[in-house]
């Protein structure tokens, strides 16, 4: 796996004597046979065709719930069969479906553990959604430190791909700074992706932490934090106290 | 498109984009645009089916020009109909414009009411019709509503409405959502305010808000900008206690 290194940075794994090791963007092209090991991998099956994976959560269980979308008209077929496979593996707890508000099929599933691989437990804090999966290799991008990403490189075979600014971490949260960190963002996408951000035709809270496998109130403290986090960005980026940009018209 | 900070100051000729975060707002746009009417001596009539739109142009209006009262008027529904060409203004209104050919200051307030993804593109056609009526004298006001605008569809539609509008009036409701999706209006405006140019910066850097490929004049959300667009409309819903 070979990571094509961004400009953006944050506080990373440093320490005393040794060279900084900031956080940045990496992009990376994971290839996801491994997952599915020993057996075919399941998305082989549908050449040219893409989901995208918009969110997710871990639940207090270490459940997983994943908002997935198909990209391409074989997409939704290509996410059955992957459902249909892990099913089988016994991973697969629970799958909904339903329309988003663009008349998209969204596929929302329920993995228990133990997951595929203990590296999502590595990707948690690193991977910046969404993902798109095509052709059998996730397009991966990760908010991490070389040293997080030479880790994450020895689970997974990968190619290295050109730099892409569809994804970008901005001014990077960590870990109880106040601002959103990449699981805050992978709980945002989710959360859009199943419709709760449309008014009162979404659903419910109470809703939302039945599926996620939440205790309400745990479901409307999360919900809460990511809004702390949300306002924190909101004042930076009206902060009028700030100059203006240089050259800007007046 | 240039930027105008109030209403007030919209000149004949005039076809103005209002944005506005709350009804409230609205109102006291719609009170400083007849303001403008009384001062420049045109004639005047706004087209409304919300009875509680109409108590709160007479409210905003009591205090800035309140012998403008007699230019809102009630319509049963919306200022414009579905015709063959598409949406056009309903009889009252194209009555009221044809018997002041000298100028008159219009506005109908039904659009936010009716437009939503389905009715967005019938919506920004009408604009474009409704500007290929210019050169005139009149001074026209088309309000939309940044709470229920379709976010995903906001870059697109702004540089329609961009193309089609000769001013725009931003929203000064600190309503973060309302705030952030005006920024994409930004691009099309000659003269922007100075606090614009500077937070649509900011949200370039945070990777909210991206340049459009190949040249492209505008913006476009990324996916995380649609993400938080979204999410500051829809977040505080959800934080609220659930009952035991």
């Amino acid at each position: 796996m070979t990571a094509t290194k961004r400009s953006r940075s944050s506080r990373g794994g440093d320490s005393p004597g040794s060279p900084p090791d900031p956080r940045t963007d990496h992009r990376l092209s994971v290839s996801l046979g491994k997952l599915f090991d020993p057996e075919p991998n399941p998305m082989a099956q549908f050449p040219g065709e893409a989901a995208e994976i918009d969110g997710y959560i871990v639940a207090p269980d270490q459940s997983v719930t994943i908002a997935a979308t198909a990209e391409t008209p074989g997409g939704l077929d290509m996410i059955d069969t992957v459902w249909v496979e892990l099913q089988r593996r016994g991973l697969g707890r629970r799958r909904m479906m339903l329309l988003d508000d663009r008349g998209r099929t969204v596929s929302v599933v329920t993995l228990a553990p133990p997951h595929p691989t203990e590296s999502l437990e590595l990707l948690r804090s690193h991977l910046l959604v969404p993902v798109v999966a095509r052709d059998g290799v996730a397009e991966v991008h990760l908010l991490a430190t070389r040293d997080e990403v030479a880790e994450l490189e020895g689970k997974f075979p990968a190619r290295e791909e050109p730099p892409s600014t569809s994804v970008r971490s901005g001014k990077a949260g960590e870990a109880g700074d106040g601002r959103l960190d990449p699981e805050d963002w992978a709980f945002l996408g989710l959360l859009c992706s199943v419709g709760a951000f449309d008014g009162p035709s979404g659903p419910s809270a109470r809703l939302l932490a039945e599926l996620f496998g939440l205790e309400p109130r745990a479901f409307v403290r999360r919900a809460t934090a990511v809004q702390q986090g949300l306002a924190g960005m909101v004042r930076d980026l009206f902060d009028t106290s700030q100059a203006p940009v240089a050259g800007a018209a007046a | 498109m240039r930027w105008i900070a109030s209403a007030e100051d919209l000149p004949p000729g005039s076809h103005s984009i209002d944005l506005y975060a709350s009804r409230p707002e609205a109102a006291r746009h719609m009170a400083s645009f007849l303001k403008g009417a009384k001062d420049r001596h045109q004639a005047a009539a706004i087209f409304s089916g919300d009875d509680d739109m109409i108590r709160l142009y007479r409210e905003a209006l009591t205090e800035r020009a309140p012998e403008m009262v007699s230019a809102l008027r009630r319509i049963q529904r919306a200022h414009v109909r579905p015709t063959a060409e598409g949406l056009r203004p309903i009889d009252d209104v194209g009555a009221f414009a044809s018997a002041h050919p000298e100028g008159a200051t219009m506005c109908g307030d039904t659009i936010p009411s009716l437009l939503n993804r389905r009715t967005l593109s019938s919506v920004l056609a009408y604009e474009d019709w409704f500007d290929t009526l210019r050169p005139f004298y009149h001074r026209g006001l088309c309000p939309y509503d940044l709470g229920s605008f379709p976010v995903a569809e906001a870059p697109d539609a702004f540089a329609s409405l961009g193309q089609a509008h000769t001013h725009v009036i931003f929203s000064t409701d600190p309503q973060p959502a309302s705030q952030f999706l005006q920024l994409l209006v930004v691009p099309y405006v000659e003269n922007p305010p100075k606090e614009h140019l500077g937070w649509l910066a900011r949200a370039v850097d945070e990777g909210l808000i991206e340049e459009r490929p190949n040249g492209e004049t505008g913006m476009d959300l990324t996916p995380r900008g649609e993400v938080f667009a979204r999410a500051l409309k829809g977040l505080p819903a959800l934080t609220q206690p659930t009952p035991a």
